[in-house]
């Protein structure tokens, strides 16, 4: 394949600490396959030119548990570095030291996840990992790691960034393997790169947020086999893209666009989730919903009236011309010229009187679309005037594109809480479905037809799933109409006409309402002292109708007015008191504040103690435990 | 019937509570009627000190809090109350459980009745990047259809 140029985007990113890199990208494209994400970075032949080349600071094949197990494997005996020693140790050796060394903080030893090796005393590693692999015909497990760097410690609070990171390996019976290279470069700016070789094909799958995703983006390019190759491949771990919850370390908010919020997974989860009806991969049964939802994007469906290959223009009952203010100054001299003008046009206009041929004259705050000029033709009388003739009776304003980020990152962005109301020239301010509009992308294009004046508002939401249970949105979901003219009356009946339809459109109750949810949204738990829910209790009118002449004195281009709450969290607020959790664990695996939902079904086995001490234990946990 | 007598840094909701071991294997009586739940201890005063809050009793399998000291007549009278965290952690860890809130494994967008907010919205104006012009004024005439 040839090489293929890389598209880096480039943004701030703030870490827990404070301090700022600056971060670009190799992806490149981003495919949508079998429902799933798919973000393939680019590569070129020199990288595979290079597996010849056995430097280990540019490839990572597998590395271990330890430096010591990590030279053995990497050196042969002549003590040179060799990326063929990849099998690790028989099984029970490696599973010791493998749990030995290693804390999981998502996943598990089988199904792979995420964990941190401790090298030494300052020093960390976090590794992706797939899981086990068992050869059979060499009773023989190679684990597919992949090595992300280390970390000091004092970095490894709230922080979480890489340096020195591997990359992947170039075996091309390589499958399964998993490489997460993260790494910090000079000039502090940070490669991420998430993906699996397999046969030769580079694909990255990168670990999105699917509340915030903008995945325009990336973009990639990759091989026609690749896909083939990605399907077939059996070792990812079942949960560690869509549902790696990496917030432990990055925080709430620290990778803006780039770390992963999961719904549904957590750390250490003992259930099966291959069955479970709502689980990304689960199965929803026979009677339908759940998890098998086909996410296949809807096609771009925006209309463009201008597009149209018949309209009046084309049939010639009906002229448009688009004059300046100079020449429409000369066809007035024209029309109400006397005896002066020439003997054969004073007798025509004596005979058919040109003003009737005028069905309006109207101004736009644009350009028509007009290829040739002529004269201004009244009837069979020449104006003499020469004017654009406009050929296309539809005009498409494309108002452009929109994010509408996440800030919160949390139920607080969303109904009842934030509001968002967008406002349309000609149109005014229409509310919109904050749900809808979270994490969007939201384009506004207006179809106008000149003949009219009449404008037709799309708002075109894009919008990918935000979990399996969730749709991608491509779609218009918002229509809006006005006129987008300002009428020019020729005579006095036109006026009179003009000012009541103005009239009627500026009284109508069009209007932007900010409106939140009354104080009982939220129940129990609230303070009186501090206003708790939403940004605005009362309904707000941000305006009337503002069409046509209005219209045309305000304000030209669209945008969204977003309203959302200010929180009022103290520090560490998490270890006093949690956070909201919903998820079905071990107490084993649990650590820190936790309080249990007093709905859960509790085993009465609580060893040797008495009913009324199985209460307390509920009871307690229920309350609130340090775990 | 002996005890272990410890002293207790870690607040009642711990599950792992951070306890020095002070006195070991002291002789205890269980004044009776017992409660094993809200056992009424009696020690020798001069086996024990005051820095202790916390007791370990072997043949109940349980580990207390020392509510409140009584001493008298060389006696020091213990009103326990059993610590259920402790004394069941093992069983208690078994527990498959449903978190309503974590301070670690959490879902931020289930709403949060604990959340406070400030009665102060933020306000923010997000402008499309282009639309109709204000400077541009164009003329459009329509007349019936004309010879041309």
């Amino acid at each position: 394949m040839a090489d293929k140029t890389n598209t880096f985007r480039e943004s701030d990113l703030t870490l827990n600490n404070g301090t700022t890199f600056h971060v670009s990208s190799i992806f490149t494209e981003w495919r949508r396959i079998g429902g799933e994400d798919w973000i393939v970075a680019s590569y070129t032949d020199n990288l595979k030119e290079k597996s010849s080349v056995v430097d280990l600071s540019m490839y990572c094949p597998i590395t271990i548990i330890d430096s010591n197990v990590l030279s053995k494997v990497f050196q042969n005996e002549n003590n040179q570095k060799d990326m063929s020693y990849y099998e690790t140790v028989e099984y029970a050796t490696f599973l010791t030291e493998f749990k030995q060394y290693c804390n999981f903080i998502w996943g598990s030893y089988e199904d792979g996840g995420v964990f941190i090796h401790k090298r030494t005393s300052t020093q960390y590693d976090m590794w992706l990992y797939n899981g086990f692999f068992k050869n059979e015909s060499t009773n023989k497990y190679f684990n597919e790691i992949g090595f992300l760097g280390s970390y000091t410690e004092n970095q490894l609070k709230g922080v979480v960034f890489f340096w020195d990171a591997w990359s992947m390996t170039q075996r091309t019976s390589w499958e399964g393997a998993l490489y997460l290279k993260m790494g910090v470069n000079t000039g502090d700016t940070i490669d991420i790169a998430l993906y699996s070789a397999s046969e030769g094909a580079w694909a990255y799958r990168w670990m999105r947020d699917y509340q915030d995703v903008n995945l325009a983006t990336w973009s990639v390019t990759c091989s026609v086999d690749w896909e083939r190759n990605l399907l077939t491949d059996a070792r990812f771990p079942k949960f560690a893209w869509k549902d790696m919850q990496i917030r432990d370390f990055f925080g709430p908010s620290n990778f803006d666009n780039y770390t992963h919020v999961s719904g549904s997974a957590y750390p250490n989860d003992e259930i099966d989730w291959e069955d479970e009806p709502y689980a990304d991969d689960g199965f929803a049964g026979d009677g339908g919903g759940g998890a098998n939802i086909d996410h296949t994007s809807d096609p771009d469906d925006t209309s463009n009236p201008e597009g149209m290959g018949v309209d009046v223009c084309s049939t010639g009952l009906v002229k448009m011309y688009n004059p300046t203010s100079a020449e429409l100054s000369s066809l007035n001299s024209f029309l109400f010229s006397g005896l002066s003008d020439s003997i054969a046009n004073t007798l025509k206009k004596l005979t058919s009187e040109p003003m009737n041929y005028i069905i309006s004259l109207a101004m736009y705050h644009f350009s028509p679309i007009s290829s040739t000029s002529g004269n201004i033709m009244f009837g069979g009388i020449d104006s003499g005037v020469t004017a654009n003739i406009i050929n296309k009776q539809y005009k498409t304003i494309n108002c452009g594109t929109v994010h509408v980020p996440t800030q919160l990152k949390s139920f607080l962005d969303y109904g009842g809480y934030s509001v968002i109301n967008l406002f349309l020239p000609y149109v005014g301010f229409v509310p919109l479905d904050i749900n809808e509009c979270m994490g969007s992308n939201i384009k506004v294009v207006y179809g106008v037809d000149l003949l009219s004046g009449a404008c037709n508002v799309e708002v075109h939401i894009t919008r990918n799933a935000r979990s399996s249970q969730d749709d991608n949105i491509q779609r218009i979901l918002y229509t809006f109409s006005g006129n987008c003219s300002l009428q020019v009356p020729m005579s006095s009946l036109d006026q009179r006409g003009l000012v009541q339809s103005i009239i009627n459109v500026s009284g109508s109750a069009i209007g932007g309402l900010a409106s939140g949810n009354p104080a009982g949204a939220i129940a129990g738990g609230l303070s009186s002292a501090v206003q708790e829910i939403t940004t605005e209790k009362q309904t707000v009118h941000r305006g009337s109708g503002i069409s046509s002449n209005i219209g045309f004195m305000g304000k030209q281009k669209p945008y969204l007015v977003l309203g959302r709450p200010l929180t009022s969290v103290p520090v560490n607020f998490g270890a006093f008191e949690g956070w909201t959790s919903n998820k079905r664990m071990k107490v084993a695996n649990i650590k820190g504040y936790t309080e249990i939902d007093p709905d859960t079904i509790w085993s009465d086995n609580f060893g040797h103690a008495t009913a009324e001490e199985c209460q307390m234990i509920k009871d307690i946990m229920n309350k609130g435990v340090y775990l | 019937m002996n005890a272990k007598f410890y002293e207790n840094k870690s607040d009642s909701r711990y599950m792992n509570k951070d306890i020095s071991l002070k006195y070991d294997n002291i002789p205890i009586e269980v004044l009776t009627p017992a409660s094993v739940i809200r056992p009424i201890l009696k020690v020798s005063s001069g086996l024990i000190g005051q820095s202790v809050n916390y007791v370990y009793v072997g043949e109940l399998e349980r580990y207390y809090f020392i509510r409140n000291w009584t001493m008298e007549n060389g006696y020091v009278t213990l009103d326990c109350e059993v610590d259920v965290l402790m004394s069941f952690k093992a069983a208690i860890k078994q527990q498959n459980v449903i978190l309503s809130r974590q301070e670690k494994d959490y879902n931020l967008y289930q709403v949060d009745n604990k959340m406070k907010l400030l009665n102060a919205p933020a306000t923010r104006v997000l402008e499309f990047p282009s639309g109709f012009d204000y400077s541009t004024q164009e003329f459009v005439l329509i007349l019936t259809g004309s010879a041309s």
